[in-house]
């Protein structure tokens, strides 16, 4: 099975777009997962039909008892996550704060702290025409998006253990869920763009995933917009040696197709004969597994 | 010497689970007398950073021998720590029958290289 | 007064928002801009000039081997596998670690004691006698933006006039940038996926009851979907941005357009104005 993650550093660099194009071309024999769980956006391109939903759990969060407090206040004080506040009738929890480290539980001489599972958003899955699909939302405000991002990952890997590819759009930036993205991925597809903040973001992005020893690919989207940016990547991209697979021009076909909620790759147009270089890297890949 | 297996259930005939830190259960056998027993793990359902404090349950319960799949990078540094023995699982079956693979000698040790 | 510029998608143009309404602000009276997009922060591109650094540090276990005894209370009790006690040592990850300072309370010979780790800096530069710009940048590998934006939001003052560039999303992180502002700017394109995931902020900062502002940028005219939730939902559209590729390609080499292009100045500027009397000013 081979695992690859599309992510970008900067967010809007076309991540989506770009892991749905190849998608589509490998109709039959992918999975989809999206691990941008704060931004599930791949389901409104490959609409799939959602046949399971999952609760999905983080971290415990702790809950007070108000018949047992006895509104003393030494929880709040040693809280770190300043989570817990005391009023003249009542002590809170903060669930957005709370990170269930115990604490408050530990320090309670009345016993009225509990630690208590909570559910912070859901794992789906279902299949779209070109295969089976799983992303993940988490509720508004929660952590653990590392944690989440392993679990639709899990699921993705067991959903169809006899197809080839797993495919993985990832999420912005460099922390937690990023790491758990790219931990064990085959192939990091990074899809950046001529710009200052997309460069700045990628050398990050490229630190973060050489420490990881990951193997990278790059695609250059909107290519065409900022060329000296382009030709920066470009060197970037020797002296870090990663390959380029291809360079996306600005295609209107692409903002289009994306309207109408279809992968761009499925009718013929500049972008999409671009996308067909990482789709025969991809098929090179898969040969050799 | 005592050898752990994460499973889906509490029996022997039950799956060997492909996931370490996260089985709902461990078996742990004694494969010189046969006897054996097994405990719930309290970290399938939790948070982050479940990998070192499954090493540490195995640790408080004797643990000498590890029959395992794929192994996280934290649980993986614990275990090299702990001097516990990792057998390498891949593919599927029964607790009896990784407990008979590992008899015949026919399991992989997992050494810090790999 | 703070102003925070989020989006729930990535690469929106909040940057580039945040970056023109300090620098219009700034023509007038003192302001402070401040990246709490840690794990990519950028508005340092537009705004050059000479950094001060300072570390920023969140206390993790420091175990005394000689009178630890090993007893496994501090394993037992940290929920995030942080530091395990094996028969002969206590194994750490401060990578793990959430600073709950819990294994230095449960110790009973008191071997724990806490020192600071490093999770990332916070870079602070004046570019411009007016603005101060103050920057967040999280460790590469380091799991911990919430703190690290606790730590820029602790740089502010509350007498300040203050931009915040949010990280993008609705996470625990997003959610340090936003709480407490008097105003928040979302910023969208008038796409499905900017539409999704604008709704999705949109119901974070209701949670907050802070004002809420919407900035489409790349408009083309040719999808009505972001236009009709905010008229729906009565949010005041302060600002619409034409895709066109000059201003890409300035905001590419990082220009500030409302600086360097006449024609941007004036829609800034009553953007400006607009977000400060929503804002409460």
């Amino acid at each position: 099975m081979l695992q690859v993650a599309v992510v970008s550093g900067k967010g809007g660099t076309g991540k989506t777009v770009v892991t749905g194009a190849i998608a589509a071309r490998f109709s039959g024999s992918v999975v989809m997962a999206d691990c941008d769980v704060d931004a599930s956006n791949l389901a409104l391109l490959m609409m799939p039909d959602i046949i399971q939903t999952e609760p999905f759990y983080g971290l415990n969060r702790a809950v007070i008892d108000p018949k047992k407090c006895v509104l003393c206040g030494v929880c709040a004080d040693n809280c770190r996550f300043n989570a817990i506040s005391v009023s003249e009738k009542r002590v809170d929890v903060n669930q957005v704060h709370c990170e269930g480290c115990g604490v408050c539980e530990f320090i309670c001489l009345a016993k009225a702290v509990k630690l208590v599972p909570y559910i912070c958003g859901e794992v789906r899955s279902g299949n779209t025409r070109f295969g089976p699909f799983i992303d993940g939302k988490l509720n508004p405000g929660n952590g653990n998006s590392g944690l989440m991002v392993h679990t639709i990952r899990k699921k993705a890997r067991e959903i169809s253990p006899d197809i080839p590819l797993v495919l993985i759009d990832g999420p912005p930036g460099i922390g937690c869920p990023l790491i758990s993205t790219v931990t064990g991925c085959d192939i990091v597809l990074l899809v950046t763009e001529p710009s200052s903040s997309g460069r700045h973001d990628l050398e990050r992005l490229v630190t973060v995933c050489k420490s990881m020893r990951c193997r990278l690919v790059m695609v250059i989207n909107r290519a065409d917009l900022v060329p000296d940016g382009t030709h920066d990547l470009r060197v970037f991209a020797k002296e870090e040696s990663i390959p380029i697979l291809c360079e996306i021009p600005v295609d209107p076909m692409v903002v289009q197709a994306t309207r109408a909620g279809v992968p761009f790759s499925l009718s013929d147009s500049p972008a999409t004969r671009m996308i067909q270089n990482v789709v025969e890297f991809i098929q090179n890949e898969l040969k050799e597994e | 010497m005592k050898l752990a297996i994460p499973a889906s259930g509490p029996t022997l005939d039950d799956q060997v689970d492909n996931r370490f830190a996260r089985a709902p259960y461990i078996i742990l056998i004694n494969p010189e007398d046969g006897e054996t027993s097994s405990l719930a793990n309290p970290y399938a359902q939790e948070g982050g950073g479940v990998g070192p404090r499954v090493v540490q349950l195995l640790v408080q319960n004797q643990v000498t021998h590890l029959i395992a799949p794929r192994i996280g990078g934290h649980a993986e540094t614990a275990l090299l720590a702990t001097g516990i023995t990792v057998f390498m699982w891949e593919g599927s079956g029964s607790v009896s029958s990784a407990i008979e693979l590992y008899k015949a000698g026919k399991l992989a040790a997992m050494t810090q290289t790999s | 007064m703070h102003i925070v510029i989020a989006s729930g998608k990535g690469g929106t143009g909040k940057t580039t928002v945040a970056v023109n309404l300090a620098f219009i602000l700034s023509t007038e009276q003192r302001v402070v801009l401040a990246d709490c997009d840690v794990e990519e922060p950028n508005l340092h591109l537009f705004f050059q000039s000479q950094v001060a650094e300072k570390d920023v540090t969140l206390p993790v276990p420091d175990i005394e081997k000689s009178t630890c005894i090993l007893c496994g209370k501090c394993g037992e009790f940290c929920r995030y596998g942080a530091l395990i006690v094996l028969n002969d040592q206590v194994l750490q990850y401060p990578n793990l670690c959430h600073s709950c300072g819990g294994c230095s309370m449960v110790c009973p010979v008191g071997s724990i004691s806490e020192r600071p780790e490093i999770i990332g800096k916070i870079q602070v530069s004046d570019p411009d006698p007016s603005l101060h710009l103050v920057t967040g940048v999280l460790r590469e590998g380091s799991i911990h933006s919430p703190a690290m934006i606790r730590a820029v939001r602790k740089e502010l003052s509350s007498d300040d006039l203050v931009i915040l560039d949010a990280p993008p999303g609705t996470s625990c992180a997003a959610m340090e940038a936003l709480e407490g502002c008097d105003l928040c700017v979302l910023v969208t394109e008038p796409t499905p996926f900017g539409l999704h995931d604008l709704m999705l902020i949109y119901q974070v900062v209701r949670m907050f009851e802070i004002p809420v502002a919407v900035v489409i940028n790349r408009n083309d005219n040719q999808d009505t979907g972001v236009e009709s939730f905010c008229r729906e939902q009565s949010i005041p559209v302060i600002l619409k941005i034409p895709f066109d590729r000059d201003i890409a390609l300035k905001q590419g080499r990082g220009r500030i357009i409302s600086r360097d292009d006449p024609v941007w100045r004036e829609p800034f500027s009553r953007m400006a104005m607009e977000s400060l009397k929503l804002a409460g000013a």
